[in-house]
């Protein structure tokens, strides 16, 4: 009898851990963070986060037009996370990391090292890793949280999705993850890069949100910012990211532009590309010979061109392999005299493939500038859309 | 039956276990003992191996891996030898029969001692990985105690109820750790793992050494005879190690082809890096905190099994007839011990990554494989049963 | 001083509930080492409540191990 009254006092007694209360948070009393920016200040970082206003996302309650669905703040710190402790004077509410959807770097810090404000990033529990790094180009990361998004009433997340559909789609952009970017950092074979990103239109409208169908301002995915070691020396653009994405192997589909026989142009949907990449020797220097295998369907053909014959497929491939070939050659250039910077990871292929070589090497960079590169694409043509012959053709004079 | 050398000493103890077990029923089932091995072999070493395999090791980690696990499951095939020599009797008993009573017992002392200080630092792992990468406003004393209450708890129930608590975990935490496992599928690629021994044996030799040492697969011996007797015993000691070790394998190769070399050794707990990279079709995102479920049933089954055996080894080694007399106080004992050992996570990691092997080493290898070569010179090749003391029906 | 009222709480607890049935059996032997047991926990644990810095069997295995390791 009383043993089991003992019970039942104990179970109760345990009930009262159960709440949790230790580490609990309430959610009312977070602040989640959807971004964040990083920027150079005189002492240390301005670091600004951007914060989600739950009651103004959800369009059940009624919105007031003069509340926006996010907030920013800023603070200044001598580290990264001593400036988000600062802000705890600014914002009304904890702030909590695990809903980051991006990562925005100012282009002055990025030139100084990103090395240091990583280190934060990586090392707290709450940070996760399904964020997005980018540089901010043309104006600090502050600036870039500020303008406000028209479809998605959260812009960081509008720009986490703008960068995932755009890689899948467009072979310019690149969503690069911590992890790839912390792998890119610590391994010796290849320097990291990073999508850049502006402001395309007026800043200082963009940062209402707007009333008009066109937007005053957007924010735009363009070039990506090449990094040697953990600094930044530079940017590539369209056709050097393209080639980047390339020699990487991580394109999904893309668009290419080609010449037709006569004159005009056609525009080519890329469904497949698988890389191969195979080091050989030339002495003591190593040679890269890459293997692209594409997969092409025609999207559009403006200009006269008779697509009921083979010819003119084969003249279309040859035209797709030169156009591939020179941007991936202009790419190459570009990493290779301008930057000095393996962005490709040709390091690692020859670490994995040539041991050799590799442990001779002492500083890769400089390797990767001499070595050459063979590019090989080898284009498969399938379908051509749902139309024949192109409507150049075949409409009347 | 067997010789006559100390034989009325051990033949009481062995009735005193025959006493605290029921009678004809084993108190371990053959299933049961192998998920308890294999509970036992995944213990803390899912969250702390990965990181110092790859570190040490490289991209040779899985090569390392593999190797330790061949050391462990060599070591559990000499262990079931000894351990059939003397069906009934813990290394703690005969150890007694084979060094004498008052070596043996020192020796038997020792390694509950062992067992002891093992089961406070599996609560100190546990208490560090909760407040690290979950709780850390938690103190950690609050963790740490709540989890030995537990443990204390589960022991004084007694082997029969932990074994079949185990065997009811053992679907749900396979089910979590193929989940666990996922993105090891997306990224599975040859050519990370080139070049293959980059560095020479000696490095991958020292890691899988190392790694094996982290198993601590002689304690089981504790458990040994109460398992139900056959050659099944045997084949589920090696089986749960195998088991053990194809997740532990699992689990370091996948985080070298998931998060890389350099960034698995960096990693304090690479095995919680990987959960949280689970994403499959937008919908299963964010279970790491499910997954928690893995680590926290893998270390409790583990801390249970040690401190038991810690807890057999005392009594078998004073002679104490009551078997749940000395569990809290000795569970009371275990905060203190823990609390003191790890005092920083550093000096924790490196104390594991530096000493360990050298430290267990003489316990979990030596001393067993002593008292195998001893029973050979004194008993010869037979085995030494002592299934059925006289005077007790069967 | 909570913390030692704490601990006796708790070691009274377990008296109570293991004792009794170990005295009627008259099992002297065991009672003992469950006394000697008990208090060296207690008293550990009280300690460790008083944030009195126990001594670290880690830090003496490193010390063991290190002076082997220097006689070779």
């Amino acid at each position: 009898m009383l043993r089991s009254w003992a019970f039942v006092l104990l179970a109760v007694l345990l009930m009262l851990p159960l709440e949790g209360c230790w580490s609990r948070k309430e959610l009312n009393e977070l602040g989640i963070v959807v971004g964040l920016g990083i920027d150079k200040d005189k002492d240390g970082y301005e670091v600004t986060v951007q914060i989600v206003n739950p009651g103004q996302v959800s369009t059940r309650n009624g919105i007031r037009p003069e509340a926006t669905p996010v907030s920013s703040f800023s603070e200044t710190g001598e580290t990264v996370p001593e400036a988000i402790r600062r802000m705890t004077t600014l914002v009304s509410k904890k702030l909590y990391f695990s809903h980051l959807r991006i990562v925005i770097f100012g282009e002055a810090l990025a030139r100084e090292g990103i090395a240091k404000p990583l280190d934060y990033i990586s090392r707290d529990r709450q940070m996760r890793n399904d964020f997005y790094l980018v540089v901010a180009k043309g104006s600090k990361a502050s600036d870039i949280l500020k303008i406000s998004s028209p479809i998605d009433p959260i812009p960081a997340n509008n720009l986490n999705v703008k960068l995932a559909n755009s890689d899948k789609l467009w072979a310019a952009t690149g969503q690069i993850t911590l992890d790839r970017l912390m792998m890119d950092l610590q391994s010796p074979g290849k320097d990291p890069t990073l999508t850049g990103i502006l402001i395309a239109g007026n800043k200082r409208g963009g940062e209402t949100p707007s009333q008009r169908i066109e937007p005053r301002a957007a924010l735009k995915y363009s070039g990506m910012a090449v990094f040697r070691q953990d600094r930044m020396v530079g940017w590539l653009d369209e056709n050097g990211t393209k080639s980047l994405n390339y020699l990487q192997g991580r394109v999904h589909q893309t668009l290419a532009t080609a010449k037709c026989p006569q004159g005009g142009t056609l525009s080519a949907n890329i469904m497949n590309v698988k890389t191969r990449i195979r080091v050989g020797k030339s002495g003591d220097e190593p040679v890269i010979n890459a293997h692209l295998r594409i997969e092409v369907d025609l999207a559009d053909a403006e200009c006269k061109i008779d697509l009921s014959k083979n010819e003119s497929l084969t003249w279309i491939r040859k035209q797709l392999e030169k156009k591939t070939l020179s941007v991936l050659e202009e790419g190459l250039e570009q990493a290779q005299h301008q930057f000095h910077a393996d962005i490709y990871g040709f390091g690692r292929y020859v670490h994995r493939q040539q041991v050799g070589i590799w442990r001779k090497v002492d500083d890769w960079d400089e390797q990767f500038s001499r070595m050459k590169v063979r590019i090989y694409p080898d284009i498969h043509f399938r379908r051509i859309g749902t139309i024949q012959q192109p409507i150049e053709q075949v409409r009347r004079e | 039956m067997g010789s006559a050398v100390d034989r009325p000493d051990v033949l009481e103890e062995a009735e005193i276990k025959l006493n605290n077990s029921d009678d004809k029923k084993p108190l371990v089932s053959i299933r049961a003992f192998t998920i308890l091995t294999m509970f036992y072999t995944v213990g803390t070493s899912i969250l702390i191996t990965p990181g110092g395999l790859n570190l040490h090791a490289k991209q040779d980690a899985w090569i390392a891996c593999l190797f330790g696990i061949a050391l462990d499951l060599a070591l559990v095939w000499v262990f079931s030898v000894l351990g059939e020599r003397y069906p009934d009797l813990t290394i703690i008993q005969y150890s007694r029969v084979l060094l004498g009573r008052w070596l043996g017992g020192a020796a038997g002392l020792l390694f509950s001692a062992f067992c002891y200080l093992l089961a406070a630092l599996l609560v100190a792992d546990l208490g560090y990985f909760l407040t690290t990468q979950v709780m850390s406003d938690t103190p950690i004393e609050a963790l740490a105690v709540i989890f030995i209450a537990a443990v204390a708890y589960t022991a004084r129930q007694g082997m029969r109820v932990y074994s079949l608590t185990a065997e009811m975990l053992f679907p749900w935490v396979t089910l979590l750790l193929v989940i666990l496992l996922f993105p090891v599928f997306n990224k599975f690629d040859v050519q990370t793992l080139r070049p293959v021994f980059e560095f020479g044996y000696i490095p991958v030799a020292k890691g899988g050494a190392s790694f094996s040492m982290l198993q601590e697969v002689a304690v089981l011996l504790v458990l040994y005879p109460f398992v139900s007797k056959g050659k099944g015993r045997r084949n589920g000691y090696l089986a749960g190690t195998a088991i053990g070790g194809a997740v532990l394998f699992s689990v370091t190769a996948g985080s070298e082809f998931v998060l890389g070399v350099e960034l698995t050794a960096n990693h304090v707990y690479p095995s919680y890096a990987l959960a949280k990279n689970i994403r499959m079709g937008h919908m299963i995102e964010r279970v790491e905190g499910l997954l928690m479920f893995i680590w926290v049933c893998s270390v409790f089954i583990k801390t249970v099994v040690t401190f038991h055996a810690s807890v057999i080894g005392l009594n078998q080694t004073l002679g104490i007839r009551d078997s749940k007399l000395l569990i809290w106080p000795l569970a009371i004992g275990l905060f203190p011990v823990a609390m003191a050992s790890y005092t920083n996570i550093v000096f924790a990691v490196n104390f594991v990554d530096k000493y360990w092997a050298a430290y267990a080493f003489p316990f979990i290898v030596l001393f067993p494989l002593l008292l195998l070569c001893l029973s050979f010179i004194r008993h010869g090749r037979r085995s030494v049963g002592y299934d059925r003391p006289p005077g007790r029906p069967s | 001083m909570w913390g030692v009222v704490g601990v006796a709480m708790v070691a009274a607890v377990i008296v109570w509930f293991e004792v009794p049935r170990q005295w009627k059996q008259r099992s002297w032997r065991d009672l003992s080492v469950f006394g000697v047991i008990l208090v060296c926990a207690s008293v550990l644990l009280s300690l460790e409540s008083y944030q009195v810095k126990l001594p670290n069997p880690l830090a003496g295995i490193e010390w063991v191990l290190r002076s082997i390791g220097r006689m070779f």
